[in-house]
């Protein structure tokens, strides 16, 4: 018995949900499967209007057991089963569950255009560590920033700057992992002297549920030191700060 | 008639009523400062009043600006392929304007009107800065309406002079697009100023006018104008065919729906290119103001318009393959739809992928943090470029089959050609998936250029496949000719779908231009300090630009109506079988635009909702503490740099709750008083650890939490007062408090052996330790067993403080120096390569 077109929309969509419930390891957010299905449940719709047969090949089990007589039985069984379904999605979705709600916390929110640091103030746009261009004195700055990481960061940050650290299990959000391609590679230095200087509390809006246990520095560090800790973490992790575009003219 | 009559009177009324209502409100408020920076509008305030009155503008404008355009367009097209279809087309959308063009003016007016009385101070400085322009401006208007006048009454004048009237086509949309061009610099100049000193005054006015996202938007607003007006010309013919009476109606109206398609398709897929110019030129005028756009608060509007273009894309290409079935020949191409939608939808899935995820605490877990290892790195900027590439190349293919569905070539090199094409799309894929994964593996500054080559790859597949497809199919065999009209009724409400999407999407990329500039007038110079100088959320922005999509929906319709007056009436009433009834069209067509607004009103509600704030001005420390500041400095620190506020949450914490702790440290240890009990468990949190919970908190006064003593005191105040007396008086506090501590203790890392015994050979040490044991003198103790003999503590001990335990019986004493000369990666190292040396025999 060939299947019909209509349930093969449907099985479609089931085999869409296992792939994405099952498939991707580990296993992706609720919020992004929902909206992974509406994207396929809409492609298929598509695709079954874009041809009148398929239309109405689609159509015609839909048909046959809203109007046939000799189908009574199953449109009772479906017209009971439908609300059903409903108020049991309804439940789900309204129902106060035990877990925190979901977040959004943007992990690389806008810096601003200047900070205070200390009396100071500081533009971070445009800004370049100082320490960079003294290429003579360079590995000793990586060596300080090294005694200063093992100081101050190393506890949430990690010895391998993974963000293993010991208070990372403790922590939410965890401490950020140098290591992944995704956090200091994407960035300019003077991002990173941002985030460090003014620490969890400093993040913007954005930034918010506002948890990050990370300490602002400035209040511990000097702009140096900072500085120092900053070349060291990109050494060690072995990446390149993120360069500023550079200006016509 | 008559009884319509009743209607119309009752309908015009209520307008007045309303009309005279809302000022009259305005009046009874008492009497504003006329010197004020801002005035507020009445009843919903100057934010919604200004937005919604320049959006419409802006849509009119887009749509005035879109039409002549698209009439010269087809009017060429018409002179170059003899067909009349195209010049009554291209008539009959001018007429339209006519109207549009009036709508635009009040609007401008009333967007003038409305930025002098609410924002005179704004206006006041653009008009200082632009002040030439205003002279210039009214003039091109003229310039475009007499034109435009010209254009439509010279029609049937001009018919044999057909170049001529091509000529003043040309003419008035170079008023439009200068026009545009001076409005624009007003707009950008609000985004990148230019031409000014730091304080805001003028030095060039070309300076200010050339800035930095002058010409970016130009274009992106050129192209987009395009293809807004195909897309409600598109609209509109899908309404009128399904209310057409008649077969050459129909046929007629079908026709100028596929028209206004493609050449809103075609100029659609140029606008991705367009848009990351005007980003590229928005980071390159500020990184700051690029990453608030991109990935700051606004970075899920992007997801938005994910959602919006991937709908634009899917519903273009069903277009495409309803109206496949009024070609004869075109079911041979059927079999590759299913592909084209699988491609798409694989490159809908990874466009809209956002890069920060919404999870829940236990998914945060399981992914091992807020980053998804596999679907994170569809997040970034390499893999959505190639899914926007790849869904741009497939609606590409899908107008190709659609173009070839009637025809077999008759040339010769028909299968060579057809080859050619094939390999030229597979080299401009591969291309551009090549640079969408190199990108990965370069740093961002490169992969920002990879997107050039990516678009210039596609470019150039759409145009030389495009030119070899015009000679292959030249004198082609025609299976059958297009049966115009013939089209389902579905494939109308696609058109329709995407002129609301696209009105939609404007009003969404309005939001985003003025939303990135966030609490600045014009970025970095003059400040908002109005109420309204925060940035609402995407639900709010998004429920603004549906109310300003409806509007304009409403005066389009209104439009239509008032010029279908001018068209004959003549009807034939034998025919009526035909067509729906336009009230019916009406009423799904509205319905089914309220449902696809509705849904993308409700999916921005549910996303996020982020509002950017206006930053706090820093406080900073007065000279006299009082108790009360203290207590309040406590609180910040709580909250703040201590971050105790991380486990001493309300409920569930992993710290114990503080609430009534000022009370409790006092009858907690008999004899310690609440002061001396609280600084004690801050420094020595081990001392007292609570029933019940972990012993995990980190001493306040070391790193990472670091306070001083005066921040610890502080906190001390800070709990005393929750539920207790607070002791500290400000002498308590030590004078040099809220400067660093220094002299913290060392923690060292696990080091890596194979390092460390390079470290134990380079650093001289081999010349006096042995690691094997073996016979012979020695100048120093053998190390072969230091691992058992000694723990880690030792070890370090002994390499950075010699003397703190000699080994009696060598003679020459170890040099003291080594912490000096050792890095801390080869201290770690060395100690580890020390502790693996157990003595066995393996270990040389």
């Amino acid at each position: 018995m060939r299947i019909s077109k209509f349930s093969q929309a449907i099985l479609m969509v089931v085999f869409a949900f296992l792939v994405f419930k099952f498939a991707i390891r580990p296993p992706i957010p609720s919020s992004l499967l929902y909206f992974y299905m509406m994207i396929v449940i809409f492609a298929i719709f598509i695709y079954v209007i874009s041809d009148t047969q398929l239309l109405q090949a689609f159509i015609s089990p839909i048909k046959s057991i809203l109007v046939e007589e000799k189908k009574k039985r199953l449109r009772l069984v479906i017209f009971t089963v439908l609300p059903i379904f409903a108020a049991i999605f309804t439940y789900i979705n309204v129902s106060v569950s035990v877990g925190p709600p979901a977040e959004l916390r943007f992990t690389h929110p806008a810096p601003p255009l200047q900070i205070q640091f200390r009396e100071n103030l500081i533009r971070i746009e445009g800004l370049e560590n100082p320490l960079r261009s003294d290429v003579a004195n360079f590995s000793k700055y990586i060596e300080e920033g090294a005694v200063i990481y093992f100081k101050n960061c190393f506890f949430c940050h990690g010895d391998n700057l993974d963000g293993n650290g010991h208070f990372a299990e403790a922590l939410n959000p965890r401490p950020g992992n140098f290591t992944d391609p995704g956090t200091i590679a994407q960035l300019q230095e003077s991002y990173v002297f941002w985030r460090v200087s003014k620490g969890g509390r400093g993040l913007p809006d954005e930034g918010t549920p506002w948890n990050s246990a990370m300490p602002a520095w400035e209040n511990i560090l000097t702009e140096e030191e900072i500085w120092k800790v900053i070349i060291y973490i990109y050494d060690a992790a072995s990446v390149k700060p993120r360069r500023w575009e550079e200006l016509p003219e | 008639m008559k009884n319509r009559f009743h209607f119309y009177i009752f309908f015009i009324f209520s307008l007045f009523i309303i009309l005279f209502y809302s000022p009259s409100l305005s009046l009874a408020q008492p009497s504003t400062d006329i010197t004020s920076t801002y005035r507020e509008f009445p009843l919903f305030g100057s934010r919604i009043a200004i937005w919604i009155v320049a959006q419409l503008h802006l849509n009119f404008a887009a749509f005035i600006l879109g039409v002549p355009i698209f009439s010269v367009i087809l009017e060429l097209i018409g002179i170059c392929t003899k067909n009349p279809r195209y010049d009554r087309t291209a008539k009959e959308f001018i007429k339209l304007t006519f109207l549009a063009l009036t709508v635009t003016a009040i609007f401008g007016a009333l967007l003038v009107f409305l930025l002098i009385g609410l924002y005179p101070e704004l206006l006041n400085y653009l008009a200082g800065i632009f002040v030439t322009t205003l002279w210039i401006y009214p003039l091109l208007f003229f310039g475009e309406t007499v034109t435009l006048y010209l254009y439509y009454y010279t029609w049937d004048e001009f018919s044999r002079r057909k170049l001529l009237h091509l000529l003043l086509g040309i003419v008035l949309n170079i008023f439009g697009v200068a026009i545009m061009f001076t409005a624009n610099s007003w707009v950008s100049f609000m985004i990148s100023p230019a031409g000014i000193d730091e304080h805001g005054n003028l030095l060039k006015i070309w300076d200010a006018i050339t800035n930095f996202t002058w010409m970016p938007l130009n274009i992106h607003r050129f192209v987009g104008n395009i293809s807004f007006g195909g897309a409600i010309v598109a609209a509109y013919a899908g309404f009128k065919f399904m209310v057409s009476r008649t077969d050459a109606e129909r046929a007629h109206y079908d026709w100028m729906g596929y028209t206004g398609n493609i050449i809103a398709i075609s100029a659609f897929m140029i606008l991705p290119f367009a848009g990351y110019w005007l980003t590229k030129e928005i980071y390159a005028f500020s990184e700051q103001l690029g990453v608030i756009l991109m990935g700051g608060f606004l970075s899920w509007l992007w997801i938005i318009q994910a959602v919006i273009i991937g709908i634009l894309f899917l519903g273009t290409n069903c277009y495409f393959w309803i109206g496949m079935e009024r070609i004869p020949g075109a079911e041979r191409y059927k079999k590759y739809i299913k592909y084209l939608v699988l491609i798409v939808v694989l490159c809908f899935l990874v466009w809209a992928t956002p890069h920060t995820l919404v999870v829940t605490q236990e998914e945060t877990h399981r992914m091992g943090g807020s980053h998804h290892p596999v679907v994170g790195v569809l997040g970034l900027m390499s893999a959505k470029n190639t899914a926007v590439n790849i869904m741009i190349m497939a609606t590409f293919i899908s107008f190709l089959i659609y173009r070839r569905g009637n025809k077999i070539p008759t040339v010769n090199w028909a299968k060579t050609g057809s080859k050619i094409q094939k390999l030229i799309i597979c080299i401009a894929c591969g291309i551009v998936i090549f640079y969408g994964i190199y990108g990965y593996f370069v740093e961002a500054i490169v992969r920002i250029g990879f997107s050039v080559f990516q678009v210039l790859s596609v470019l150039f597949c759409i145009v030389s496949v495009s030119v070899i497809d015009i000679f292959l199919f030249r004198k082609a065999n025609i299976i059958g000719h297009i049966r115009w009209g013939e089209i389902p009724y579905r494939s109308q409400y696609a058109l329709l779908c995407i002129g609301v999407t696209y009105t939609w999407l404007m009003g969404l990329m309005g939001f985003a231009r003025s939303a990135m500039r966030q609490h600045w007038h014009v970025y970095s110079i003059l400040q908002d300090t109005s109420p309204h100088a925060y940035t609402p959320a995407l639900g709010y922005a998004a429920n603004i630009v549906s109310l300003t999509t409806v509007l304009f929906i409403s005066f389009v319709i209104f439009i239509f109506w008032i010029s279908g007056f001018g068209e004959s009436k003549k009807r034939n009433p034998g025919n009526k079988s035909k067509g729906q009834d336009p009230k019916i069209v009406l009423l799904k067509g509205m319905l089914f635009s309220a449902a696809l607004i509705g849904f993308f009103t409700l999916y921005s509600n549910r996303i996020p909702q982020i509002e950017s704030r206006v930053p706090e001005e820093v406080v900073v420390l007065e000279e006299e503490l009082t108790q009360e500041k203290i207590v309040s400095i406590g609180k910040d620190i709580f909250q703040g740099k201590g971050n105790c506020y991380v486990c001493h949450m309300e409920v569930g914490g992993r710290g114990p709750n503080l609430e009534g702790i000022g009370f409790t440290a006092g009858t907690r240890k008999p004899g310690v008083i609440s002061k001396d009990y609280l600084m004690e468990s801050l420094v020595q949190p081990m001392a007292y650890v609570v029933k019940g919970f972990e012993p995990i908190m980190p001493p306040a006064d070391k790193p990472p939490v670091s306070l001083n003593k005066g921040e610890l005191l502080s906190v001390v105040a800070y709990l005393q007062g929750l539920g207790g007396v607070v002791t500290i008086v400000p002498d308590d506090i030590p004078e040099e408090t809220f400067m660093p501590v220094k002299g913290v203790e060392v923690i060292l890392a696990k080091g890596d052996v194979a390092a460390g015994r390079q470290v134990f050979d380079e650093k001289g040490c081999t010349i006096c330790h042995k690691t094997v044991e073996e016979e012979g003198a020695e100048l120093a103790p053998n190390l072969f067993d230091i691992g058992t003999r000694a723990d880690i503590r030792g070890i370090r001990e002994s390499i950075i403080d010699p003397a703190a335990r000699v080994i009696e019986g060598y003679q020459i004493p170890m040099p003291t120096d080594y912490e000096k000369e050792l890095t801390v990666k080869e201290f770690n190292d060395l100690v580890a390569y020390l502790q693996s040396l157990k003595g066995d025999k393996s270990s040389k």
